[in-house]
């Protein structure tokens, strides 16, 4: 019923914007996540009252205001589903075997952990309360940075108000600790919490902004290369390790390996599991 | 600084301590092709660093030269220094089919074990017919290493005519080779080869091998032989249940899928022993990983025992999630009232919209008071799934509520409900007049989406007030319902639609303009508009300009044919591909000019723009302009020439279409040469479309061309599957069987 409702969506348009996504962020769409894809597309042509895809892609192309409708898209296309203490044992070996090393060693200057793809917060808002139940804060200065492509995700991440199934690995003690409710399924995290965190936009396959960000000591960047073709998985990588202080260590998600990517790392068996060390 | 003392610099440079020197020597080179650059980047390809090795094959690549390739091979067989043995060999892969005759070359020369498996690895990843034919001659090495590098060469080119030697393979004595030739066979998906495939499962230490190769094989006789293990094998035994998953999603046309998954699941249900479900439901518990979740939720999916309902409906939010649903919509129906009851407007959104969506494989009036309760759901894509779901149900008790929701402000949700309602009142004749009243009531609604869709409804069920309020809604104060009261306008035939018309062309919105200026072309108008039209080429708007461009087609004539070419000149791109598809439509000499001029410019939007409207002329450079660039390195210029092929109707380029069907590297131009063959068809080209199922990523195109073959020339389908190998047979013999349904 609306102008464009039952348009198909030519396969032609499916591989060019496919091809224009992975130039510029570096996220693969083939034809098993197609429909995430069009369907996307597709709202985004709802919302701009539009008659076609084709006619979606050529605003694309030619603007006016091309980059920020690129970015809008961006924002539709990013998958921002993740949940508080996603993969336990990971998250176990960052609190449980290297804190405790962080806490010998006793250097000065502030430790840094960069979430990289945050999505709306669930990770670096995680590490937080890790740090928080060890009273970590009390002792050492910390800065925790998550970012992400997608502005609204961010954007969702700074307001720090979640439903409930972000809360699907976290304990009730957890929950009420940490969040207050607001009713209608909704929790708004402390502010104590929620000021540990700061958040920026990053686009991880842009290697040269990625260089002004500063080296951390602990990069999680889990489930975030499964989304990306293999030219940008080798680039982002090395910008990871670039960005790493020497001995730091990298968290990324259980189903990723650097196997095919990169030998720089070295793997190192922790007691709860296993992370990538420079 | 000499050309001379800049390399003597690079070279004593090559050698610093740092590595950030050395990666910056790289990155310097790769702007050079001389000799000098050349050795020195196949030295730094050896560089300890990962970094500079990956700047020195970068710059290689940039250089796919005779010279960098001779220079390239040697360093394959670099004893001393694995990362310049990688480093070349990931060069040569990346210069491709240009490396081929070196490589060959070097492999009639190179007698060592470890010179001829680097080789073979390589010409694996080159699919030419030369290096499968020099991978199968490797598969009689005497060295069993590098025999079994030409075979795992071989699952990688995916090139069927290895099947025979990997057969031969398989009937000698040798179980590594046999474990590598099975597993290669599944690859190439050889269904001649299961039967001697299965002869292998004696030797315990194949049977891994088999089962997998079994699953990638696929169809009915590996579904018979998988799930007659069942039976005998322990509960539950995870090869066999990978293999069988595999097999259920293998890649195949949607027609042979069906028939395939409702047989796997009955011989499943067949074959699995007594208490196969619990012991499955058990193992789900035990195991913490996500693979074995995965295929053992499926197995539970398939058995269908109503026991194991919950736990499959638990797994909806957690990370198996996919394979849940999966397994749900195995169980069928009978899942239905436990996904009913998932439907909470505070439930998990992710849990919420996976029942919604299982839910719509078997619609019922019986679960649309809870579908209604989830349209006051948070999530857009909730309240989306939920509205399109009452669209299937199709009861009219649910017209108020999707009436409230085409102003939802999800735009998503906004056009499901419109589409909702439109299902409605086509199917369901007793529901039309009680939803006109209902959207005579929205036209009131302080939202201006809501009158914009609820106006484009009452377009499709009329009421002797609609002109009066389509009128009305052309002078909207919300730019929406005015743009959509022209696009309306454009299908009445009411003379007194011409003033929305004028009004439209001069409304302060681009959006309306726009939609004013098409309206006009669709509607048949546009010659009583056309100083209007014309105006519109000056429009402030370039999107305005551009659909102007496209309307004078429809108009003709010298002036507009004359403002096109100008246009088509001088344009910004989208105007000049407008102009071009308008230029085209109209035709003439002065019009092929135009289009030449535009075929090799410098934006690939209207170099294409361009080939398709010369897709209309006749003149014989036209011809030979959109034959020139079948070939094009671009592929959206062959595809787009293959479609002009089509619509020019020549047969005798039908010998084109084939070739690019079969032979082209890119699925997508494949389709096209597919869908242009099919317009120009004859009863010989039945054999090129089924020759064709081998391309995996357009079977589901290439049967639905063959059902229509069926009528066209049943004779020669028929045919097709009397004379074709097991695979294409099963697809054949379901095209065959569709079309004998009523």
């Amino acid at each position: 019923m609306t102008d464009n409702g039952g348009a198909p969506f030519p396969n032609d348009l499916f591989r060019i914007f496919a091809d224009m996504i992975r130039a510029r962020s570096g996220i693969d769409f083939t034809e098993s996540n197609r429909f995430l894809l069009e369907s996307r597309v597709r709202h985004r042509i709802e919302e701009l009252r539009l008659e076609s895809p084709r006619a979606y892609f050529y605003r694309l192309r030619y603007g006016p205001g091309e980059e920020l409708e690129f970015d809008a898209l961006l924002d539709r296309i990013t998958n921002p589903e993740t949940y508080f203490f996603r993969e336990n044992e990971q998250l176990a070996a960052f609190s449980e075997d290297l804190l405790p090393e962080w806490d010998r060693e006793a250097d000065p200057g502030p430790l840094r952990i960069w979430s990289a793809g945050c999505a709306s917060g669930e990770e670096p808002y995680t590490i937080a309360m890790l740090l928080e139940e060890k009273g970590f804060f009390d002792r050492h200065s910390v800065e925790i940075f998550g970012s992400d492509l997608s502005s609204a995700s961010l954007a969702r991440a700074r307001v720090a108000v979640f439903r409930e199934n972000a809360f699907r690995q976290t304990s009730d003690e957890r929950r009420a600790r940490f969040f207050e409710s607001e009713g209608a399924g909704r929790f708004r995290l402390r502010e104590e919490v929620r000021r540990r965190v700061a958040f920026g936009r990053v686009n991880l396959v842009e290697a040269s902004r990625l260089a002004a960000l500063p080296r951390f000591h602990v990069i999680f960047c889990r489930n975030v290369l499964i989304y990306l073709e293999d030219r940008a998985q080798r680039s982002v990588v090395a910008s990871l390790y670039d960005r790493l202080l020497p001995g730091g260590h990298l968290f990324l998600g259980r189903v990723e390996s650097l196997v095919a990517f990169s030998t720089a790392f070295r793997l190192r068996q922790l007691p709860h599991d296993l992370a990538y060390r420079k | 600084m000499a050309d001379d003392e800049l390399i003597a610099a690079l070279r004593r440079d090559s050698r610093d301590e740092s590595s950030d020197v050395r990666q910056k020597v790289a990155r310097i080179l790769m702007e050079r092709s001389d000799p000098d650059a050349i050795d020195l980047l196949v030295e730094l390809a050896g560089d300890p660093d990962w970094r500079v090795r990956k700047a020195a094959i970068e710059g290689l690549e940039a250089n796919p030269t005779e010279g960098v390739v001779q220079a390239l091979i040697p360093a394959l067989h670099d004893q001393g220094n694995a990362g310049m043995r990688n480093a070349a060999a990931e060069a040569l892969r990346a210069f491709g089919i240009r490396a081929l005759p070196y490589l060959l070359f070097e492999l009639g020369r190179v007698a060592d074990a470890d010179g001829r498996i680097a080789l073979a690895t390589i010409l694996g990843d080159i699919p030419a017919e030369e290096s499968a034919a020099a991978l199968v001659s490797l598969v009689s090495s005497e060295d069993v290493n590098v025999a079994s590098a030409a075979i795992v060469a071989l699952g990688k080119m995916k090139r069927p005519e290895a099947v025979p030697t990997l057969m031969r393979v398989l009937a000698g004595d040798n179980a590594w080779l046999h474990y590598h030739a099975i597993e290669t066979l599944g690859r190439l998906r050889a269904v001649e080869a299961l039967p001697a495939i299965v002869a292998c499962d004696q030797n315990p230490a194949l049977k891994k091998a088999v089962l997998e190769a079994a699953g990638a094989i696929g169809g009915f006789g590996s579904i018979d032989l998988l799930a007659g293990r069942l039976a005998s094998s322990s509960i539950p035994d995870f090869p066999l249940l990978r293999a069988l998953v595999a097999l259920d999603e293998a890649p195949r046309p949607a027609i042979l899928a069906r028939r395939e998954r409702d047989y796997l699941r009955r011989k499943f249900r067949e074959n699995a022993p007594a208490g196969a479900a619990a012991a499955f439901a058990l193992a789900l518990k035990k195991t913490e990983r996500r693979d074995r979740k995965a295929d053992l939720l499926r197995a539970l999916g398939w058995i269908a025992d109503p026991e194991s309902l919950p736990i499959l409906v638990a797994e909806l939010s957690r990370d198996s999630a996919e394979a849940a649903e999966r397994a749900l919509e195995d169980f069928g129906e009978a899942a239905g009232p436990a996904l009913v009851a998932l439907l909470s407007p505070a439930g998990d959104e992710q849990k919420v919209e996976l029942a919604i969506r299982l839910l719509g494989r078997h619609p019922s009036r019986a679960m649309l008071f809870s579908v209604l309760a989830v349209l006051e759901h948070d999530s857009p894509p909730v309240r989306r799934d939920a509205v399109e779901l009452l669209g299937k149900i199709g009861d009219s008790r649910a017209i108020d509520y999707l009436v409230a929701h085409l102003g939802d402000g999800d735009a998503g949700v906004d056009a499901a409900a419109a589409e909702a309602l439109a299902s409605m009142a086509k199917n369901d004749a007793a529901a039309r007049e009680p939803l006109r009243k209902r959207l005579v009531r929205a036209l009131a609604s302080r939202d201006g989406l809501t009158r914009a869709n609820a106006l484009a409804l009452l377009a499709g069920l009329g009421g002797e007030d609609f002109r009066a309020q389509l009128l009305s809604a052309s002078r909207d104060e919300d730019a929406v319902v005015r743009g959509r009261a022209v696009a309306i306008a454009g299908k009445e035939s009411d003379p007194s639609m011409a003033a929305v018309f004028e009004h439209a062309l001069a409304d302060e919105s681009a959006h309306v303009r726009q939609v004013a200026v098409q309206a006009l072309c669709v509607s048949g108008r546009a010659a009583s508009h056309r100083e209007a039209i014309f105006a519109s080429l000056d429009d402030d708007d370039l999107w305005v300009r551009a659909a102007a461009c496209r309307c004078l087609a429809s108009l003709g004539g010298d002036e507009a044919s004359r403002r096109l070419r100008n246009i088509a000149a001088r344009g910004e791109p989208p105007e000049r591909i407008a102009a071009l598809e308008a230029i085209g439509a109209i035709g003439g000499p002065a019009a092929w000019e135009a289009i030449a001029a535009s075929l090799d410019d410098a934006d690939p939007e209207v170099r294409q723009a361009a080939l398709s409207a010369a897709a209309d002329s006749r003149e014989f450079e036209a011809e030979k302009a959109i034959e020139r660039r079948v070939s094009d390195p671009d592929w959206r210029l062959r595809a787009t020439a293959l479609e002009a092929m089509g619509r020019r109707a020549r047969y005798d380029r039908r010998p084109i279409l084939r070739r690019s069907l079969l032979e082209d590297p890119d699925d997508l131009v494949a389709r096209s040469a597919l869908t242009a063959l099919e317009a120009i068809a004859v009863e010989s080209d039945v054999g090129t479309v089924v020759e064709a199922l081998s391309r995996e990523a357009i079977a589901e195109d290439l049967a639905a061309t063959l059902l229509r073959f069926r009528r066209r020339f049943p004779g020669a389908v028929e045919r097709a599957w009397r004379e074709a190998d097991p695979r294409r047979a099963a697809v054949l013999s379901e095209v065959l069987r569709a079309d004998a349904a009523p």
